[in-house]
């Protein structure tokens, strides 16, 4: 059931054309990245939503209601909003910061505390950062505050506008499982605005690519790496990045082929202890890597306890994407 | 040095008309930096509402803030005559700026991205007001507080020359009279109390940054 949609809307920004005639239908429970280069109308489409911005023309309905039709304040608080700056409140300790919007609404001070220590367990913190200020806190632990602030309420939409933009590449790496991991848990809608082509592949279930307030390509993750059709624009804005963050985000024992596993033809069992194992959490990418690094084309691949669970050749990784 | 002792003697002898004069200025100024803190406040944050009542609020406070002091209690003793009334209006007048300006440059200067962000949580406008804006820009608000204090407290001493009490009855006592001893205990004291509520004021303010803004 779609749960936001956008029907033919334009938005101007004093004479400048942001959106034209833009449609987009989102489901209940996907995880949709809106991708795009700075100016695009990313966060213009995620201001919409939240009524922060108002349309020129066109109809958006959030659960099937028109927007014109919503309580603004109601509206806002029913969803998640977290934001590159993070815009944590630096005069709130780290628990009133989470809080925040359930002390809007009154919610019990006990009852406060008890989703606190909730929420701060869910982004990867402990309970003793509570008490502590913003001030105190790297920009990672912020952000990683940020989303439990825009979970407190247990809203079913959340808004993400390029929430991990402003911190680097390793915290970003693990916030962006953290929140695969929320997503998997909680089973929420987001909507997540970024320009970054390695962070969407690695979210989005649907990569909503935008061109100057166009929708170029708009496609279920996989579709959307691997389809052949593609505009210029597209080519041009990915060139070969979306595939290898594809392979970066696909696991090895995701694609493995189970020779000698279950009744299939063994490899000669001599042969076996001679070849290189590989973790099947690694990426498939790193399988390729692995496989030219040591000249090659067969990988034992083992689980977390070490158990063999299958083999990793380039070949299929192929028969993987391909679904044979 | 024996001026210094002529005028400690004249705090002996006469210590109950300084207490008198001491607790009356304290009254004058005690009242008007109520009145100057609710009113300024309340026009900073109507200033930060609307760009063009910014700027007519801002125009006549500063104009004000430009006719000399003494000519302002003139002014009013023509209109609501001498005595502590007219003396209270023109300190509340004169005291506007600091606590108007700083109101208004406090809220204006809070991060855009945390208001953004209170609002898209779904923050009412009065919300805004009371969790987020003037909690952050108090530290600034309060430094213009501090500031019209001790401005208020300075000025209550002219306040007697149109018979509003205070201890500039004491200091215009000894000009008039020849009697520099007593201009100089007069003075003195005011500038004790100001001296003493500013320490008091500054660890204060300095407990609000603190916990504020963390330095």
């Amino acid at each position: 059931m779609s749960i936001i949609t956008f029907e033919h809307i334009k938005k101007t920004f004093e004479e400048v054309m942001v959106l034209e005639d833009f449609n987009l239908n989102i489901d209940e429970g996907e995880f949709v990245v809106i991708l795009g280069p700075s100016g695009c109308g990313k966060t213009t489409i995620i201001k919409l939503i939240n009524g922060l911005l108002k349309a020129d023309e066109g109809i958006i309905s959030i659960r099937g209601k028109k927007i014109e039709d919503w309580n603004k304040i109601e509206l806002r608080r029913s969803m998640g909003y977290v934001i590159q700056q993070v815009g944590l409140f630096p005069h709130l300790s780290v628990e009133r910061n989470i809080c925040y919007t359930l002390n809007l609404i009154k919610i019990d001070k006990v009852e406060q505390h008890k989703r606190a220590l909730e929420l701060i367990e869910l982004v990867g913190l402990d309970a003793s950062y509570l008490s502590r200020y913003p001030r105190e806190l790297s920009g990672g632990q912020q952000q990683r505050i940020g989303v439990a602030r825009a979970l407190a309420t247990n809203p079913d939409i959340i808004l993400m506008d390029e929430p991990f933009g402003a911190v680097d590449e390793i915290t970003r790496r693990g916030l962006q499982e953290e929140i695969t991991k929320i997503h998997g848990m909680l089973g929420k809608t987001i909507v997540f605005v970024t320009h970054d082509i390695e962070e969407a592949v690695k979210l989005g279930s649907r990569i909503v690519l935008l061109n100057e307030g166009r929708i170029d390509r708009d496609k279920l993750k996989k579709d959307f790496v691997l389809s052949k059709e593609r505009t210029d624009y597209a080519e041009n804005f990915f060139g070969s990045k979306d595939f290898i963050s594809y392979l970066n985000s696909v696991k090895i024992r995701d694609c493995i082929d189970l020779f000698g596993i279950d009744g299939v033809a063994a490899v000669e069992v001599d042969a076996k202890d001679s070849m290189v194992s590989v973790d099947g959490n690694l990426s498939a990418l790193r399988g390729i890597k692995t496989c030219i690094e040591n000249k090659t084309n067969v990988l034992v691949v083992h689980d977390d306890e070490g158990k063999l669970i299958g083999y990793f050749t380039i070949d299929s990784v192929y028969k993987h994407l391909l679904d044979i | 040095m024996g001026f210094v002792f002529r005028v400690i003697e004249l705090y002996k002898e006469r210590w109950e008309f300084f207490l008198q004069l001491f607790i009356e200025h304290i009254y004058l100024t005690f009242v008007a930096i109520v009145i100057i803190s609710v009113i300024g406040i309340i026009l900073g944050i109507i200033m930060t509402r609307s760009k063009t009542m910014a700027n007519i609020i801002m125009t006549v406070v500063n104009l004000i803030y430009t006719i000399p002091s003494i000519a302002l209690f003139g002014f009013f003793v023509s209109i609501t005559g001498i005595g502590f009334k007219s003396a209270l209006i023109a300190l509340v007048i004169y005291g506007l700026l600091p606590i108007i300006r700083n109101t208004y440059v406090g809220i204006t200067e809070v991060d855009p991205f945390l208001i953004e962000s209170a609002i898209g949580m779904g923050t009412t406008n009065s919300q805004l007001l009371y969790k987020v804006q003037l909690p952050l820009a108090l530290p600034v608000i309060f430094a213009g507080f501090r500031t019209m204090v001790i401005m208020t407290i300075a000025l209550g001493a002219i306040a007697s020359f149109i018979g509003a009490g205070g201890l500039g009855v004491a200091i215009w006592r000894g000009i008039t009279t020849y009697f520099p001893e007593m201009t100089v205990a007069g003075s003195l004291l005011v500038a004790l109390l100001a001296i003493i509520i500013d320490l008091f004021l500054g660890v204060i303010e300095k407990n609000i940054r603190k916990k504020i803004l963390g330095t």
